[in-house]
């Protein structure tokens, strides 16, 4: 066997994006050997303990309890392909959401993120359909709701200034700022999958991932096309959960109707052979080819 | 650690970098305090969270939290009743708002900088030589936009002195030579939903049009003069679309840049000299022949 190649992922994305519940069902995945092609695990890393709780949490039906900067360590993943061929070592700092909001807020990166970005080999950039990208505006909003609503608050708020709170700040741009400070600060072209999270919510309303993001986060696909000089995009739909786990037809459909647990996952778009693979963002922003793993 | 760009408005020596790169066009915003300059700023990156405006692309900018703070009064998570606009404060100086985007249709990348300055520094210009004398930076934008306060042109009471305000900035920066005759000149009628209600109609826009034009007929001589109407944030009462003619303006102003001929200077030399410079090549159109 020989040495594996040290590769590394960044996830990105704000607060309940989708990224834990991302590598909860990957590590499922990883050590399941449930997905024909799918990457597998060769030999466990280090200390799995964060990476198994999350997966205990996901195999039980639980929304998986999303990452606070404190609890982000996953060991590296030694990844071999269906024959066995070890293929990299592959490092995902899962970092917390809060990450990409201290960087919007402080305009630094930490020296444990700047190693963790100078490292990656692609990037996958998640957005949640229940995490607005959009900024809504007052005026639309008061034209919506007709003439008399709020009277009685905008008496009381007539004289008061807002105070600016960059935390505020549309999500969206803030994505789109931490996206240009990757691109200012490491070189070469980039490899960024743009990952939605819980497609099953919404694949009735969008023909496809880009669709969502071009109708619900313009300025991110504006940016993402206008900056091919600097990245290389593709978009996925995944759906890690396999439905809504407060509705109880879901957690039935999940627990009855599927074959193993790997089924509940969906990566769109896909063939009916590799509808479960959540490996394949990974290969792509790895540059492997599908079915191919090097 | 590494230190990240702060997203904050440039100063004037922080925007060389952005020119250095080619293609930027200086736009600035001129006029008395609340004429909506900072709303027009907010209402140009607000249309680029909805998508492509005038058929450019948002590409990157190195200000896009001085562009969120100019949005966020009129954000439902400032939690205001009403939207409404942060005040440039005097003090602060001048200040550049960055985008630069992509031309759909040719994937060409144009640079803009949006040149802020509080309305009180204007204000102070119109009356003050020495106050005018100093905004020289003027000299080296690419557009003036002087923008006009169309809900004060609404009332007999104030549409006197937005004029005389108007063409006082204009003439005073004139006459110190902070700008030139040779800089194009915008006159931007803002708030034009206080002005004609709903009826934004062609026909209605143009009888505003014809009658801010009577008022400039001397300003109407500086190059690329042209007069425009927007609402970038019309009253909620109003069924004015949001950012009325902020799109068509913008494209104006890189529209401007696509069209720019390339100027020679028209040199005087004498006819020996000419022909022994160039040999056999005579170009009639740059060089005038001095007996």
């Amino acid at each position: 066997m020989s040495e594996a190649t040290e590769k590394g992922i960044l996830l990105v994305g704000l607060p309940k994006t989708g990224k834990t519940t991302f590598v909860a069902a990957l590590w499922h995945v990883l050590n399941s050997e449930d997905v024909d092609d799918s990457l597998q695990l060769s030999v466990l890393g280090g200390d799995d303990t964060y990476l198994n709780l999350i997966h205990d949490e996901w195999l039980n039906y639980v929304e998986v309890d999303r990452t606070t900067q404190q609890n982000e360590a996953i060991p590296t993943m030694h990844l071999v392909n269906k024959t066995g061929v070890l293929k990299c070592a592959l490092s995902i700092p899962d970092l917390s959401g809060e990450t990409y909001l201290r960087q919007w807020v402080d305009r630094e990166w930490s020296d444990k993120f700047t190693a963790a970005a100078k490292d990656a080999s692609g990037i996958l950039v998640f957005l949640h359909p229940d995490q607005p990208a959009d900024a809504p505006e007052i005026t639309p909003t008061m034209r919506l709701l007709g003439p008399d609503v709020d009277d009685e608050a905008e008496s009381e708020d007539a004289g008061d200034q807002p105070v600016w709170d960059p935390e505020k700040a549309a999500s969206i741009v803030q994505l789109v700022e931490v996206l240009q400070f990757l691109q200012r600060n490491l070189n070469g072209h980039l490899k960024i999958a743009v990952m939605v999270s819980a497609w099953d919510l919404i694949k009735s309303c969008y023909a496809t991932p880009k669709e969502f993001i071009t109708k619900s986060a313009p300025l991110l696909e504006q940016f993402l096309r206008t900056n091919s000089d600097s990245f290389d995009c593709t978009f996925f739909g995944i759906s890690a959960l396999g439905g809504d786990l407060k509705k109880k037809e879901d957690t039935d459909r999940l627990q009855n109707k599927t074959r193993c647990a790997s089924e509940r996952i969906e990566v769109v778009p896909a063939t009916p052979d590799t509808v479960h693979d959540i490996t394949r963002p990974l290969r792509w922003a790895l540059s492997w080819s599908e079915g191919e793993s090097a | 650690m590494i230190k990240l760009h702060q997203g904050l408005a440039l100063k004037p020596d922080g925007v060389y970098p952005i020119c250095r790169s080619g293609n930027t066009r200086i736009v600035a915003l001129m006029g008395s305090i609340g004429c909506g300059k900072t709303t027009l700023i907010a209402g140009i990156f607000q249309a680029f969270l909805e998508g492509s405006v005038a058929g450019y692309s948002f590409r990157r900018s190195d200000t896009l939290v001085a562009f969120e703070e100019k949005c966020f009064n009129s954000r439902t998570s400032s939690k205001a009743s009403v939207a409404s606009m942060p005040r440039t404060s005097g003090q602060v100086g001048a200040e550049f708002y960055h985008l630069e985007v992509m031309k759909d249709a040719d994937r060409s990348i144009h640079r803009l900088l949006l040149l802020d300055l509080s309305g009180e520094v204007y204000e102070g210009a119109m009356h003050i030589a020495e106050d005018a004398a100093k905004l020289t930076l003027l000299r080296n934008v690419d557009l003036l936009v002087q923008l006009i306060d169309g809900k004060q042109l609404s009332s007999g009471a104030t549409r006197e002195k937005v004029y005389v305000d108007a063409k006082r900035l204009l003439r005073r920066l004139s006459e110190v030579k902070s700008i030139t005759p040779q800089t194009p000149l915008q006159l931007v009628v803002s708030k034009v939903d206080q002005l004609v209600g709903n009826g934004t109609s062609p026909e209605a826009l143009e009888g505003v049009r014809a009658s801010v034009a009577a008022r400039f007929t001397k300003e109407s001589l500086m190059q690329g003069f042209e007069i425009r109407e927007i609402a970038a944030s019309p009253d909620p009462e109003t069924t004015v679309p949001m950012r009325f003619g902020v799109a068509d303006l913008f494209g104006s102003w890189l529209a401007e840049a696509e069209v720019d001929p390339l100027v020679l200077p028209r040199l005087k030399v004498s006819g020996e000299r000419l022909m022994h410079r160039l040999g056999e090549v005579w170009l009639p159109e740059r060089f005038e022949a001095r007996e």
